[in-house]
């Protein structure tokens, strides 16, 4: 793609990691809750006057943005009340020679004609900061991946696994999306499918594409019948809730007839490392599933840290936080909670062994 | 303050690996002398993680680290570019 009226081309900016746009939301003192506001699916306005990023904090942030290649920043403001130190802000953007693109109350602003192709790729070289320093890939999207007051911008994005995922989109996507013939270009809203799927890798279901292929599409939760090996009886969690960034919810109901339950109803103490290890599945099989990549599975290794605080029982909620931690090679560690209500019932690490060849993934 | 990684560092081993202390030299290979395999690498890199407050998980430069001075030189490195 020729993007000529800028010095590097987008394409390059998406090869070496780099940005292209960042948003940052400086709405400060705003405490309208406007209808067509596109920041209120991120920061409701209670939470807009805490923790606001400083003048400071912000100059670094677009330095930061700007070695990372930006050459254009859409700032969202409030015009009945904006920022004091707003026009400070937009002078430093000036000197930086970086292009501003202001959007008043969360009106969006229409791209140059330009970025007008692959305006739905913007994950790839676009991100969106909120006014207390939270990264999330746009500002339709509240999937957190970090924050700038605990890392670089540049290492957030790097490690963020939801931004490698939709840079690679042409691998992740799920679903009729996929098999669109502007599936090169286009992807989607990635905000309006995660608000309508819970899968900000599934297929929009409000694009007019997509309206005769609405049974193909994906929605969180789902069953995990289809993502794990383990058959009935065997399978120890139910139902893939939600996921996020290196993270996922998961439920889990036993039922008498459950090998792992005991007599008087309660759960086996080796149920529980199990339930982790069926979630570490659940994710991943979510990860591959619909997309045409194969699944080679993997393996427990074995448990540590892990601790069991109280019994559960036949027909309990219960739920399973997992969260990936480091991988080396094939090996991963992940840790996990599993709870009823706020009750924690167990905790602890689990290591496992992923066959996914070159990719070195957990 | 290289001083005070190094004894951060020991601190994983011993914690982690139940290594002795005198085998913590900065010459000492961590698969040869300290008989780490791949299977604690991963377990290395939660460990450094918890201990430093920094995140190594898709870091590249891991694979190349064979000595706890190697190890030293990349934390400072992590802790460098965090704070710049």
């Amino acid at each position: 793609m020729n993007c000529s009226i800028y010095p590097d081309s987008i394409e390059t900016i998406i090869q070496n990691k780099q940005l292209f746009c960042l948003e940052i939301d400086l709405k400060g003192k705003c405490n309208h809750n406007c209808s067509f506001c596109y920041l209120t699916n991120v920061i409701t306005p209670d939470q807009i006057n805490e923790n606001e990023l400083s003048f400071n904090e912000i100059t670094d942030l677009i330095s930061q943005a700007h070695g990372l290649g930006a050459k254009k920043l859409i700032l969202y403001a409030s015009q009945s009340n904006p920022r004091p130190d707003i026009t400070k802000i937009g002078k430093f953007i000036v000197e930086k020679n970086l292009q501003i693109d202001c959007s008043f109350n969360g009106t969006i602003s229409t791209l140059p004609s330009d970025l007008s192709n692959i305006k739905c790729l913007k994950h790839k070289y676009s991100c969106f900061i909120a006014s207390d320093g939270s990264v999330y890939p746009c500002a339709g999207m509240p999937l957190l991946i970090g924050n700038i007051r605990n890392n670089t911008l540049e290492k957030i994005l790097s490690d963020s696994e939801v931004v490698e995922n939709l840079r690679n989109h042409e691998i992740n996507i799920k679903g009729p999306c996929r098999n669109c013939d502007k599936f090169s270009n286009c992807y989607g809203c990635r905000g309006r499918t995660f608000s309508l799927t819970g899968d900000y890798l599934g297929s929009d279901p409000l694009c007019p594409e997509n309206q005769s292929k609405l049974d193909k599409i994906t929605y969180l939760p789902m069953s995990v019948e289809n993502l794990i090996p383990q058959k009935l009886g065997m399978r120890v969690v139910s139902s893939l809730l939600k996921v996020g960034e290196r993270t996922a919810k998961i439920e889990s109901i036993f039922t008498e007839k459950s090998p792992f339950v005991k007599p008087d109803g309660s759960i086996e103490e080796i149920a529980y490392m199990e339930m982790m290890a069926q979630s570490a599945a659940a994710m991943n099989g979510f990860e591959k599933f619909d997309t045409d990549r194969p699944d080679p599975g993997g393996f427990l290794i074995g448990g540590q840290k892990i601790n069991i605080y109280c019994k559960a029982y036949i027909k309990e909620r219960l739920i399973i936080d997992i969260s990936k931690q480091a991988k080396f090679g094939n090996f991963g560690i992940l840790t996990a909670t599993i709870k009823r209500n706020n009750d924690l019932i167990a905790e602890g690490e689990i290591k496992i062994y992923k066959n996914d060849g070159a990719n070195n993934e957990i | 303050m290289s001083n005070k990684i190094e004894l951060m560092i020991n601190e994983v081993f011993q914690e982690s690996f139940e290594i002795e202390k005198n085998q913590l030299k900065p010459e000492a290979n961590i698969f040869e002398d300290l008989g780490l395999d791949s299977l604690d690498v991963v377990d290395l890199v939660v460990a450094l993680q918890n201990k430093f407050k920094v995140e190594i998980r898709t870091d590249e430069r891991i694979k190349e680290i064979r000595t706890l001075k190697d190890l030293c030189i990349f934390i400072k490195e992590l802790q460098s570019e965090g704070s710049s």
